[in-house]
């Protein structure tokens, strides 16, 4: 599968991708689209799908550039030790506080959806052990094990999606005319702001056979367009865009509306464990990015003797980051999205084009 | 914040004893970097000297919707 020794395919970067841009996806994208674009939400994805193919074309020109190198070392060259140092420092602030905040939404959405008066330390502290132990065994190992979970998230996410479809109804998707382009437009960002696969070529040293990456991405973009799409259409479809752009953990709602044949209805329980598990490789992929960062940055000899001090720290910034959910989905819509917008699109691009410039590519 | 300087103690001893026995001191200097990050973190989350979560900051400075209410 793997080319070389404690190096990943294409293959299996793009499933960590897809895995990770899957728990942010179900949270926020129904509620941001169907917020902007109204009943045209569901149409999107489908915007997004442009700037993640300039953006899959300038990351495949830097790749086939620099082969062998990781973002890091792509950034060094192309801006100077110098810039490169202050860039990858925003980049290690922004991560760890995105990260930070995926651990306290972690936490929060077991909280509020299945498991009310409990106290959170209790998800959040298991949550970061685990991933303080697993994440020892390397990126491969995290990629074999994420090739199971991409599995399991493909069927819960079709299994529900069959289950929606007698509960979608298409009055709540339809009129769809010109006057949506704007806004699906400005809904589209929403999207836009999980494209997560620069943060993953802070380890592209560890990538192989990176001659098929704008084959796969390709694939991944297509999966992603039909996710996003199936998560907003049963969302929106099922409830109605005044709803989904109001309240928080809306394709939960969706799924809790599941009633087969009268009888069986809990099918939350099921999208709520594949939650856990994309939440499980979302964590431990950031913070691999984010030691590779830091082991860049500081020029450590190895990252591991920071892993248990880090996740401190992160325990920390998961309380001192909001004080609750309101706060936080606030930050996600208003800060979050627009800073993950400028670091992994304009960022990357404009990397691209100082390379152009300087006749690096 | 008691609890945390000896959980942060604890995990600091830990690892320099770790880094001594590897022979990695070169990354103690860093390894410090983190501890002090750490309890400092430590010390806005029980102390919270801002009065104002890291959220409610950033979000004021963008002039989020946010506060606006209604």
């Amino acid at each position: 599968m793997e080319k070389g020794k404690g190096k990943i395919s294409i293959r299996q970067v793009m499933f960590l991708f897809v895995v990770t841009v899957y728990t942010p996806s179900v949270r926020f994208v129904a509620g941001y689209s169907a917020g902007k674009a109204k009943q045209a939400a569901w149409l999107t994805p489908l915007v997004t799908l442009i700037p993640f193919l300039v953006l899959i074309y300038v990351l495949n020109a830097l790749l086939q550039k620099y082969k062998g190198l990781s973002f890091m070392d792509i950034i060094y060259d192309v801006t100077s030790r110098f810039w490169g140092k202050i860039i990858l420092l925003l980049y290690l602030v922004w991560l760890t506080v995105l990260l930070a905040l995926y651990v306290r939404f972690y936490a929060e959405r077991l909280v509020t959806s299945i498991y009310p008066n409990v106290n959170m330390n209790l998800f959040t502290i298991s949550m970061l052990l685990i991933v303080a132990i697993i994440i020892r065994a390397g990126i491969v190992a995290i990629a074999r094990m994420n090739e199971i979970i991409f599995l399991i998230e493909l069927f819960v996410i079709l299994s529900l999606f069959l289950l929606m479809i007698p509960t979608i109804k298409t009055d709540y998707l339809t009129p769809i005319s010109s006057m949506d382009i704007v806004p699906v437009m400005k809904g589209s960002i929403g999207n836009t702001g999980l494209i997560y696969i620069t943060y993953l070529f802070f380890f592209s040293d560890r990538f192989s056979r990176t001659k098929e990456f704008i084959r796969y991405s390709l694939y991944a973009g297509i999966f992603l367009w039909l996710v996003s799409t199936i998560i907003i259409i049963t969302s929106v479809g099922t409830l109605g865009h005044s709803i989904v752009g109001r309240s928080p953990l809306s394709f939960l709602i969706a799924v809790k509306n599941i009633s087969l044949l009268g009888v069986l209805s809990g099918f939350e329980s099921i999208l709520v464990a594949s939650w856990i598990l994309t939440d499980f490789i979302l964590i431990i992929v950031f913070t691999y990015s984010i030691m590779n960062i830091t082991k860049s940055l500081l020029n450590l000899r190895d990252f591991k003797p920071f892993i248990n001090i880090f996740f401190v720290i992160l325990y920390l910034l998961t309380w001192i980051l909001g004080v609750n959910v309101f706060e936080l989905q606030a930050f996600s819509a208003d800060f979050a999205i627009q800073m993950n917008l400028l670091m992994q699109v304009i960022v990357p691009i404009l990397i691209f084009f100082i390379a152009k410039i300087r006749k690096k590519v | 914040m008691l609890k945390y300087i000896m959980i942060i103690g604890a995990i600091s001893i830990y690892e320099i004893y770790m880094m001594v026995k590897k022979r990695q001191m070169k990354d103690f200097n860093a390894f410090l970097i983190f501890v002090l990050i750490a309890l400092l973190a430590s010390y806005i989350h029980v102390h919270d000297p801002f009065d104002a979560s890291l959220s409610e900051l950033l979000l004021k400075l963008v002039k989020s919707e946010y506060f606006k209410g209604g």
